[in-house]
């Protein structure tokens, strides 16, 4: 392969309950198709695509942009893989957490993942995105909008309703992630490249049975 | 609670399944191996910029930029100090931090830089939860590939909490070992590289300090050398302890441990650290002593004698032909030490770098796919098959690349480098350095010499050579020679020395080449060096170039390097007999010493357990810049010096006078066992983006010289070390504390 040129490798990783649409997710985010078959992960797979971001330059002065290599993890949401999946949380920068709008107990089950993450992630307050999923499917539809978004502001985190089939809001859950990452990534070092003068903390999930836990920002 | 500690058992896992994850696993691995290229490139960028800098720092003028040693003018770019390394540097060398108005010298601009791009940041920010740095991938593929049949339960991950008999695979770990002895020694060869680049950014501004640890590893050629002169059985257990002890050592109630189904007798594994530091102890003692005598070195231990004094002659004790001189270097006066000490930081220095290889940068983000898979095979055996381990520290290893140490040829090599600083050196060599992709090999064409030192003042003749090593190997393999070239101070060689070597491999090595006097009667003398290095080098192209000879360095290193702070400790003994209602789930357990005398016992822990609680430190060298270090303190229970009885605390970032309150916790002791242990605590400073660096260290034991019936090197406890083990003994259930002055080497201490 001879495109090693990109300027960072981002490895994200995309988890939820089984069925609730992440392979389809990456998919469409990957390659902009939708496919309607639903095939179980096994165990653990990833895409990859390439991405521009915009950023500032090393001397911090500029604008420019960026060639990001995104690595999309996608784990099984099967139980019987858990221990599987679990290992790989460590590995990823940044998390899209999925529910399918259409199953309030994936929505549920959110909680359990995000408590998964905590243990699980390289730091406890990784960057997340609450994704529902399936938002074409107004019929048939069982978790609110408002529900979603109050829990994903409890965690202090990004929401959004996709859908793979149309394509809404896919990429956009996926930039946000990323640039969260980015962010982190640049705050990372004191004095980095962009170290905000009016340096907002980086998003700190504060959930309320969280007591003992250290910001990770740095 | 974090589930660091889950187990992690695939054996569900059916065939195809297996199958297909394995594939995932390999375009992972494919991908990481991208990164890993991308990123050594981008490291090799940062080299280039470091090397444009000081060699030594010591050598810099108060008036010289750091990093271009432009001379720094008196009213215009006067220079001024960056604010990181505490370095004068120039207007040029600056590069202005966005939204504020300051600015970092380039290199540390550059080291930010790539902290981010190379995606250090996270790997750092995962560390401090996550001790390992091995990918998933390759510990879910080894998991996968570790348990052959449905009903085979392996535990990776952290090893923690399996009350499964522990399944080992011997051969496996064993054909990994020599994977690793590979990777081990390419990471060696980078680390050494960054570590010499990365002293040259300290500053100087902690005095005595950080100049000594600079002088010996920026500078030193010595210490470089003894970087690389690291025997391979150290090595190697380096990289196999680094990558097992990935595992989480502070998991409460490891379980794990409390399976002594180790197969062999403790001696078997005692072999092999001894063996690691006879060599060690050879080389040193080797080096220094005979030329001392010779050259009659001034040299004032003006740090803590007494240390430095049984430091100094515990190097004699392995060496088999200078023993007898170094036997008479038990006085504190004699020069032969401080001589030799002077060497002992560098050599400790790679001693224990390597162990600390997961440190390094490269070892995370390693794309040695195998590495990480140690891991696995050697956490899940680690127990069981020391044989693996020994084999490392006995056979040569296979591939002829890795450092197979050859205790002669090392010898030879520093019965040589004893009094260069005797010697003046001038001159240049002219050299034609050439890579043949077509043969695989590196030829480097040692033309001539110009204008060099005299060898022999009083015969005014020089009879010169010259011999290369490409470092980090030091052994036989590495050596070449021209021939002597008789009474000129202009030889002319015209010699190619060649040597074999992937150009992958060559990119971590480097090539040292120094001109020497040969004295047919006495001693050789040192007329100059060079080295090269080539991890930037077009491999297509032809060097052809007239290199200055430079000197070996030789600072003031022994000044300071005596006094390395202080550590205190609580120390307990907790005999069997009332180890028995012990809250085993309330306390960080591992099983500290596997005796495998003992027919496997699965249950708790049987016998007395030691319990060590790290306080704090006291006045660590800073190796940082701002004045401090990120010290962390390391314990092995000796002889067994694998993971099973790794400890470590956390990194307290930036201090020198950091607390801990960590409780290392070794249980299992029969009664006897307690004078054949020893307690080897070490502290060192977390690096990110090179090897940790060694702060000082202690040895807690019987200070017999014996462990079950062996000589040992390690049991060299004296002083307050033996007294407060012998306290603990004496008075067990009595917590003792204590406060100990740490040794700057550990080297053995033997008398």
């Amino acid at each position: 392969m001879a495109d090693w040129d990109y300027d960072y490798l981002i490895k994200l990783l995309a988890l939820g309950d089984s069925g609730v649409g992440k392979t389809t997710f990456l998919y469409r985010y990957t390659d902009q198709k939708f496919n309607r078959k639903f095939t179980t992960t096994v165990g653990i797979d990833f895409r990859e695509k390439r991405v521009m971001y915009t950023g500032k330059s090393a001397d911090g002065a500029s604008e420019k942009n960026f060639n990001v290599h995104i690595q999309l993890w996608d784990t099984a949401g099967q139980e019987r893989f858990r221990s599987l999946t679990t290992a790989f949380f460590r590995d990823a920068m940044g998390f899209l957490l999925m529910f399918d709008l259409t199953s309030q107990q994936s929505f549920l089950n959110v909680r359990n993942w995000m408590s998964q993450l905590q243990a699980n992630a390289y730091c406890d307050s990784p960057d997340i995105v609450l994704v529902g999923t399936k938002a074409d499917l107004r019929d048939v539809r069982d978790v609110h909008g408002r529900q979603a978004r109050d829990l994903a502001n409890r965690y202090g985190i990004p929401y959004f309703e996709t859908s793979a089939m149309t394509g809404d809001d896919v990429d956009q859950a996926v930039t946000t992630l990323l640039d969260l990452v980015m962010k982190r990534m640049e705050q990372s070092i004191p004095g980095g490249p962009s170290s905000e003068p009016n340096g907002s903390p980086i998003n700190s999930h504060e959930v309320e049975e969280a007591s003992v836990r250290r910001t990770c920002a740095c | 609670m974090e589930q660091v500690g889950e187990d992690l058992n695939l054996s569900y896992l059916l065939e195809h399944e297996r199958d297909m994850i394995l594939k995932v696993l390999q375009k992972d691995e494919k991908l990481r191996k991208r990164e890993e290229k991308r990123i050594r490139k981008l490291k090799n960028e940062l080299l280039e910029i470091k090397r444009k800098g000081s060699r030594r720092q010591q050598e810099l003028g108060e008036r010289e930029c750091a990093r271009c040693l432009k001379s720094l003018g008196l009213i215009f770019d006067r220079g001024d100090l960056c604010e990181e390394c505490q370095l004068r540097v120039c207007n040029d060398c600056r590069v202005s931090i966005p939204k504020a108005r300051q600015w970092r010298c380039s290199i540390c601009a550059k080291i930010s830089e790539l902290k981010v791009v190379t995606g250090e940041w996270f790997l750092e920010e995962r560390s401090k939860r996550f001790e390992q740095g091995v990918p998933s991938g390759d510990v879910i593929k080894q998991t996968i590939l570790s348990s052959p049949t449905i009903t085979d339960i392996k535990s990776t991950e952290n090893l923690s909490a399996t009350s499964e008999p522990e399944k080992s695979d011997t051969p496996k770990s064993k054909r990994n070992a020599v994977l690793n002895i590979v990777n081990g020694a390419r990471r060696k060869g980078r680390m050494k590289m960054e570590k010499k680049a990365n002293r040259k950014a300290m500053k100087p501004e902690n005095g005595v300090d950080i100049a000594s640890v600079n002088t010996v590893l920026d500078g030193d050629a010595q210490s470089v050398r003894s970087v690389c002169s690291a025997p391979s059985p150290r090595s190697n257990r380096g990289s196999v302890v680094a990558l097992e002890s990935s595992g989480v050592p502070t998991i409460p109630n490891n379980l794990r441990s409390h399976t002594p189904d180790r197969s062999s007798t403790p001696s078997d594994s005692r072999r092999v650290r001894p063996d690691g530091a006879e060599s060690v102890a050879c080389v040193n003692s080797s080096d220094s002593v005979p030329e001392t005598k010779a050259t009659g070195h001034e040299r004032k231990d003006s740090g803590t004698p007494t240390i430095s004094v049984s430091r100094a002659s515990v190097s004699s004790d392995h060496s088999r032909s200078e023993m007898d001189l170094s036997a008479a270097g038990s006085e504190p006066s004699e020069d032969a030490f401080s001589l030799r000490s002077r060497s002992v930081p560098g050599l400790n220095e790679s001693e224990f770098s390597d162990e600390d290889a997961e440190e390094d940068i490269d070892a995370l983000m390693s794309a040695h796919s195998k590495a990480p898979s140690r891991r696995i095979s050697n956490a899940l055996s680690s127990c069981s098959t020391p044989g693996s381990e020994r084999r490392w520290g006995h056979l040569n290893v296979p591939d002829s690349d890795a450092e197979t140490s050859s205790i002669n040829s090392m010898m030879s090599m520093y019965s040589e480098t004893g009094d260069y600083g005797n010697a003046r050196v001038s001159g240049e060599i002219l050299l034609n350095i050439s890579y043949s992709y077509k043969t695989g090999a590196l030829n480097v064409l040692v033309k001539e010499c110009h204008n060099l030192a005299t060898g022999d003042e009083r015969r005014q003749r020089t009879d010169s050579y010259v011999k290369t090593y490409l470092l980090p190997d030091t052994s036989r393999q590495s050596k070449r020679k021209t021939s002597i070239k008789a009474n000129t101070i202009n030889p002319v060689f015209n010699e190619n020395l060649r040597y074999v070597i992937s150009h992958s491999q060559l990119e971590t090595r480097t090539l040292q080449l120094s001109v020497w006097h040969h004295d047919r009667f006495g001693h050789n003398s040192f007329l100059g060096e060079v080295e090269l290095t080539f991890d930037s080098w077009e491999f297509d192209s032809q060097m052809e170039d007239w290199y200055t000879l430079q000197p070996k360095v030789e600072n003031n290193i022994d000044c300071t390097m005596q006094y390395k702070g202080e550590l205190t400790v609580v120390l307990k003994y907790i005999p069997a007999e009332k180890n028995l209602t012990l809250p085993l789930d309330q306390v960080q357990v591992k099983k500290g010493f596997l005796k495998s005398k003992k027919p496997s016992s699965f249950t708790l822990p049987k016998g007395g357990m030691v319990e060590l609680l790290v306080k704090g430190a006291k006045n660590l060298t800073a190796v940082k810049s701002g004045g401090t270090s990120d010290p962390f303190v390391k314990g092995y229970l000796l002889p067994d010096s694998k993971k099973s009885t790794k400890h470590k605390t956390v990194v307290e970032r930036r201090s020198v006078n950091p607390q801990w309150n960590h409780t290392f916790t070794y249980c299992g002791l029969q009664p006897g066992d307690l004078n054949n242990v020893c307690l080897e605590l070490t502290v060192w400073d977390k690096e990110a983006l090179a090897s940790n660096v060694f702060l000082g260290g202690l040895r807690l034991g019987a200070g017999t010289g014996k462990s079950y019936g062996n000589d040992v090197d390690w049991m060299d406890s004296y002083g307050e070390e033996q007294r407060l083990w012998q306290r603990m003994i004496e008075k067990p259930e009595v917590p003792h504390e204590c406060t100990l002055m740490l040794r700057y080497s550990m080297r053995s201490c033997n008398t």
